[in-house]
């Protein structure tokens, strides 16, 4: 509604919030691109000017590649996974048939509340060479001949944290895909399997269009969280072996954080945002389709 | 008072207990084996914490023989949880008050007034969460240190309300729009100003939906590492996560696992309480936040 002095609680209700985001949120990512052309210490003030000469460097560096691939796994592999579990497992348990959906729901649910820091311990034991839970459970099966340090070889260790990552969120998406299907229409599934619509059919030609928008919304969520790995991955293998598990987020901390140089790792973060950006742009194109409607 | 929140379904009436049928078996094998993926390494931690070290290195896996209490009191003293867990609690507060107090302020006036670049705001706002947030580590660094709140509590504090401002918009800017408008009418005419209507009307009505926000960010902060990793300069002002991690990271196998099992727990407890208490709500407001986006 308006009246005429309504600015009396426009003004004081937003402007401070605004000037907070503004100054800590949105300055800094320019000035990060700032920082990206010096060479900086993060110890004093001093900055060098260096024009292009850190992008020079990142063009040519092998780990920033590395790390770019990876953050694509995690965005694009872990993402798809984690939709495909999260919409399959969220279809069998919209099923009011079900026994035991509301306890699997809940528990499947709980490791996306929980501390990264927490997750990431707990699979360090898990893949434990000697005692984790992993080889063991294998050696249990009569497949011990697969037991191996799965974060310390180079081949595995990627593989390896994209599950935990999976593990830890796919519950999400499964809360997002139950809302989802239980915003369908009863009538709608009835009509289909009193048709003689199988529960496959009706997955896939009925609730599949229907959950497309929400689809959307995760695919967008999953690529965010791909391109955003950091804690899970310095804590569980700090980039390594050999910088197999390395993305752009912990390549540009230990660039900044640990070898003291703020402008190379900007640099990287200066990639990070070019990409993110691309892909947010060609994903809001793609996906730019009719809404159907029931 | 019965208040929905925006995107509340209409609960079935009845709701029948699941009887297990065959043809589900399959199924249920699987999901055992996922739910015991959660649950026994959550149970696994906190037996551990109650294990000597010995018994430990001897079997990671075997349930401890007496129960260790003192292992927390060794944590909380000597492993200093006892004051990771105090800043946590201190940061954890005083950051939901400052989010929630603001937030509500900005979503209130974005949500209920009619004036030019409202619509520009919400989405300039709303843009924050559309960035992975390790970008701004560096240039937040800088820019604290700039402005002298970089080591301690404030610079955290106030990262802590910037970086959660746009989510916490965008969950309440649909959810005054809910609010029904006939009181806020009538409190106008009775010669109500503004801020009367705000805090006596408006607030009151809004309280599921700051609850809903203050789950979120009561998690979100609790469990937050990144910005206080690049944030908090000593030992004295770690919160739980930053703590934990550097002990994990820190030691191989020679010494004190038993305490760094204590602060995991220390670190779960809070959430698995939280979330057992508003697991619903949790989900309602992930899906209000997804249907109406």
């Amino acid at each position: 509604m308006y009246r005429r002095d309504q600015w009396k609680i426009i003004v004081p209700f937003l402007i401070p919030s605004l000037l907070i985001y503004v100054v800590f949120v949105l300055v800094p990512y320019f000035v990060g691109f700032m920082i990206s052309f010096t060479r900086w210490t993060g110890t004093s003030l001093r900055m060098r000017w260096l024009g292009l000469y850190n992008y020079t460097v990142l063009v040519q560096d092998p780990h920033v590649w590395t790390a770019l691939k990876n953050n694509l796994v995690f965005a694009f592999v872990g993402g798809a996974l984690m939709l495909l579990l999260g919409m399959l497992v969220g279809n069998a348990l919209s099923d009011s048939r079900l026994a035991g959906r509301h306890f699997y729901r809940t528990v499947f649910f709980f490791p996306h509340a929980m501390s990264v820091i927490a997750i990431a311990v707990l699979w360090m034991f898990i893949y434990n060479p000697q005692w984790g839970i992993f080889n063991g459970f294998l050696r249990l099966t009569g497949l011990g001949a697969l037991a191996k340090p799965w974060l310390g070889e180079t081949a595995y260790a990627l593989p390896a944290v994209v599950v935990t990552h999976v593990w830890a969120h796919f519950g999400f998406y499964m809360v997002l895909f139950i809302a989802g299907i239980q915003q369908i229409p009863a009538s709608l599934i009835e009509a289909a399997t009193i048709d003689g619509a199988s529960g496959r059919q009706v997955f896939r030609h009925i609730k599949l269009p229907l959950i497309l928008e929400i689809t959307k919304t995760a695919l967008v969520f999953v690529i965010i969280s791909g391109l955003n790995m950091f804690a899970l991955v310095q804590v569980m293998t700090a980039g390594g072996p050999a910088h197999a598990t390395e993305t752009l987020g912990t390549y540009l901390y230990q660039k900044a954080f640990r070898e003291n140089n703020f402008g190379y790792g900007s640099t990287v973060a200066a990639l990070l945002f070019v990409v993110t950006l691309t892909i947010s742009l060609s994903l809001q194109r793609f996906l730019k389709r009719e809404v159907i409607e029931y | 008072m019965e208040m929905t929140t925006p995107a509340t379904r209409p609960v079935p009436a009845v709701q029948r207990r699941a009887r297990i049928r065959w043809e589900h078996l399959p199924l249920h094998l699987l999901f055992a084996l996922v739910a015991a993926s959660v649950v026994f390494p959550l149970a696994w931690v906190v037996y551990t914490s109650l294990k000597t070290n010995q018994e430990f290195f001897l079997n990671a896996w075997a349930l401890p023989q007496t129960w260790q209490w003192s292992n927390y009191v060794t944590a909380w003293t000597d492993g200093k949880f006892g004051r990771y867990f105090i800043n946590s609690i201190m940061v954890t507060s005083a950051s939901l008050a400052l989010i929630l107090s603001f937030s509500t302020m900005t979503a209130y006036v974005l949500a209920r007034f009619r004036f030019r670049g409202n619509q520009f705001l919400f989405n300039l706002f709303s843009a924050g969460m559309m960035f992975p947030l390790v970008m701004a580590m560096i240039p937040l660094f800088m820019l604290l240190k700039f402005m002298g709140l970089w080591g301690d509590w404030k610079g955290l504090l106030v990262a802590y309300l910037a970086y959660s401002l746009p989510f916490t918009v965008f969950v309440l800017v649909p959810f005054f729009k809910t609010l029904p408008a006939e009181m806020e009418e009538a409190a106008i005419i009775d010669g109500a100003t503004h801020f009367q209507v705000f805090g006596r009307v408006m607030l009151p009505l809004a309280r599921p939906g700051l609850l809903t926000a203050g789950i979120f960010n009561f998690l979100g902060i609790w469990n937050e590492y990144n910005l206080a990793l690049v944030i908090l300069g000593k030992a004295d002002y770690f919160t739980l996560p930053l703590g934990v991690a550097r002990l994990a990271v820190q030691q191989d196998y020679k010494s004190d696992w038993t305490t760094m099992f204590a602060g995991l727990t220390l670190v779960m407890l809070p959430t698995l309480l939280v979330y057992a208490v508003f697991q619903r709500r949790l989900a309602e407001g992930i899906t209000a936040g997804a249907i109406k986006g």
